[in-house]
């Protein structure tokens, strides 16, 4: 009797088990399978690109990588009669786009960092309302200020700069870095720094040698989401470069073939641009984890 | 060589009054244990000496140089936290350096110097670990050697021992002693614990409110509490306190309402001197009071209440009407609740205070 009924509930056991996971495959196929897709295309023809069926078999090309970079095409812009230079050179956009996520990235978290300790530590007077003005510069859709900031930009020369996009990466990613480091330093006990306090070190010396460390987590979850922020970013790099300093997700836009829209030349590009992404997605699962679940759990190491 | 000395510190937290004009002067090498219920401001006294906190008035002075502005680490004193507050992301070894690191000391000098620290407290072992990987006792002493390392001319104590288990405290509390007996560091604890107090210290300072209610030896605080809230915080169990009013011309006889205490002409004489009137508040010890099972001479009526026995001794609680008073008996006095019996006060170490102020008489 017993081993029947444990027979039973092995086999449910099983059952359940599998369910489980034919559940999370399936979730995540949803989840992969545009990546696939963008890769696979990257890898065909234009003519095996638009086959009908789609193929799922076909013989792998890596035309469109070397055409990303070697290619010089040139069309005619049909209304201004502007020669433009088409899907091309995309070192450059590359050059461009890594460039403006490092800088924004370095001086926001620079600043974030060091702001954020002081108002955990230090409590300036008025520190609520000035972290809820803080707050309150990310509550507006970024698009209300598109048009002025062009102007603006215009008429101060930082239009077509890689310096104007940086300073404007920053100024939306500082709110951000400003919230979340200084949830993380108000979790680590002041005790600590006031023991190393009296232990005889200075201020400065308490925050790198004792705070810093002990935020290193959230130092690295936050500059994920930053970079997650700024690498991705496309209305205001559009609006505010030209083909000098244009970052890769307006290429992307811009990236027509020679005749309609050469889809494995944009998957190409799209395929090289989320690989850093990817990697540091990877690598920074961990933080990006605990960025998310923050505060969840008090108290949780 | 260093005396601490606090003039009419007072420290405000908005409205709150944390520590309200204490003076207090911890002589050169002392052990002073500030003594207090929680929220009686003892701890914000031991920060204002550490430099954590600015005194809202009042001067804190270090040989008689006052201190108020200087900075915690240029005030050379060692702090233990009650919860270690240890650097969480160095290994034991750099906990104990860091001061030494900052300070530009040479590296053979540290080495050799957290050797003998580690040595004096039985850490050596630990030194490659990270705080996260030591018990509680084991922290404890790190927190300890890191103060001790740097030689500083006041330990500052912070409830040290109250995250330990009750056996490893009796026996830190032991160490510690020992230890300060040894380096001869002026040194100010502050614990909530009366017999932590009563075993450690060289003076205590007892605080409620923010204020010093009394300053002195264990045996002073024990013998002659300055008030009824002394006379009840410290001692365990509590100090019997009961109301009594002083009825006889001659004033050698008070009544609780339920029996009759009478007391020498002295005793009497210094009631009137203080003037408090006839409503006074009698206090005595559990092991001033005698009990038995059997009538004696002068003794009074009881019904047994409570019995506990903790072993080596037993404290019974005897109802008398509304009053209730504990008496210490040896286990074999074999009572049991709801029994009979019968006790006495010792007269000669009876506290007699003033009702309104609460303040000790005699």
């Amino acid at each position: 009797m017993a081993n029947l009924q444990n027979n039973r509930r092995g086999r449910r056991k099983i059952l359940r088990t599998v369910l489980i996971y034919f559940a999370t495959i399936i979730a995540v196929i949803f989840f992969i399978f545009p990546i696939y897709w963008l890769i696979a295309t990257s890898l065909k023809t234009r003519a095996q690109a638009f086959s009908t069926p789609p193929l799922f078999v076909w013989e792998p090309t890596v035309r469109n990588f070397i055409d990303i970079f070697l290619k010089r095409q040139t069309e005619i812009e049909a209304i201004t009669g502007q020669e433009l230079e088409l899907a091309t050179g995309a070192e450059t956009f590359f050059y461009n786009s890594f460039i403006v996520t490092f800088s924004s990235i370095a001086i926001a978290t620079v600043i974030g960092v060091l702001a954020a300790y002081s108002f955990s530590r230090y409590q300036p007077h008025g520190t609520n309302t000035l972290m809820f003005f803080i707050l309150s510069t990310r509550m507006l859709p970024a698009i209300v200020v598109a048009i002025p900031i062009y102007f603006f930009y215009r008429s101060l020369g930082l239009y077509n700069t890689h310096i104007g996009l940086v300073l404007l990466y920053t100024m939306f990613n500082l709110p951000f870095a400003v919230w979340m480091m200084k949830s993380f330093f108000d979790e680590v006990p002041r005790d600590i720094e006031q023991a190393a306090l009296v232990d005889g070190s200075n201020p400065i010396k308490v925050f790198y040698k004792i705070a810093l460390p002990q935020v290193l987590v959230g130092l690295g979850a936050t500059i994920g989401f930053l970079i997650i922020n700024v690498w991705n970013e496309f209305l205001f790099a559009l609006l505010l470069t030209e083909r000098a300093t244009r970052t890769v997700p307006v290429m992307i836009a811009g990236t027509r073939g020679e005749v309609g829209i050469n889809w494995g030349l944009i998957a190409a590009i799209e395929t090289l641009y989320i690989l850093p992404a990817l990697v540091l997605i990877f690598v920074l699962q961990r933080f990006l984890l605990r960025g998310m679940t923050f505060g969840t759990v008090r108290g949780a190491k | 060589m260093t005396e601490v000395r606090l003039e009419k510190v007072s420290k405000y937290f908005g409205e709150t009054k944390a520590v309200d004009n204490v003076d207090l002067q911890v002589n050169d090498g002392e052990f002073m244990v500030l003594l207090g219920p929680s929220g009686c401001g003892k701890t914000t006294t031991l920060r204002l000496i550490a430099g954590l906190e600015k005194p809202t008035s009042g001067l804190i002075l270090f040989n008689g140089e006052v201190v108020n502005e200087l900075e915690p680490k240029d005030r050379r004193i060692a702090m233990v936290f009650q919860d270690y507050a240890l650097y969480p992301h160095m290994k034991v070894f750099d906990n104990l350096a860091l001061n030494l690191q900052v300070r530009g000391v040479p590296r053979d000098e540290i080495r050799k110097r957290v050797s003998e620290t580690a040595e004096l407290l039985g850490i050596k072992h630990l030194l490659d670990r990270k705080p996260g990987q030591l018990s509680g006792g084991e922290q404890q002493r790190v927190a300890l050697g890191r103060a001790i390392i740097r030689e500083p001319s006041v330990f500052l104590m912070d409830e040290p021992l109250s995250n330990l288990d009750a056996a490893l405290r009796a026996r830190m509390r032991g160490e510690l002693k020992k230890l300060q007996e040894r380096l001869k560091t002026t040194t100010i604890y502050v614990t909530h614990d009366q017999v932590e107090a009563m075993v450690m210290a060289d003076r205590i300072a007892v605080m409620r409110n923010g204020k010093v209610q009394q300053i002195g030896s264990p045996q002073e605080i024990y013998n002659r509490p300055a008030n009824k809230f002394v006379a009840e915080f410290v001692g365990s169990p509590k100090m019997n306190v009961f109301d009594a009013t002083v009825v006889s011309r001659e004033h050698t006889k008070l009544t609780t309402g339920e029996f009759d205490i009478n007391i020498p002409s002295s005793m009497a004489q210094r009631i009137v001197e203080s003037g408090s009137g006839p409503e006074v508040m009698v206090g005595i010890r559990p092991e001033n009071v005698a009990v038995s099972t059997a009538y004696q001479e002068g003794f009074l009526e009881a019904t047994v209440y409570l019995v506990e026995d903790i072993g080596n001794l037993s404290f019974v609680t005897l109802q008398v009407g509304d009053i209730l008073i504990v008496a210490q008996a040896p286990p074999s006095v074999g009572l049991r609740v709801g029994d009979k019996a019968y006790f006495s006060l010792l007269v000669e170490k009876l506290h007699i205070f003033d009702k309104k102020t609460e303040k000790l008489i005699v």
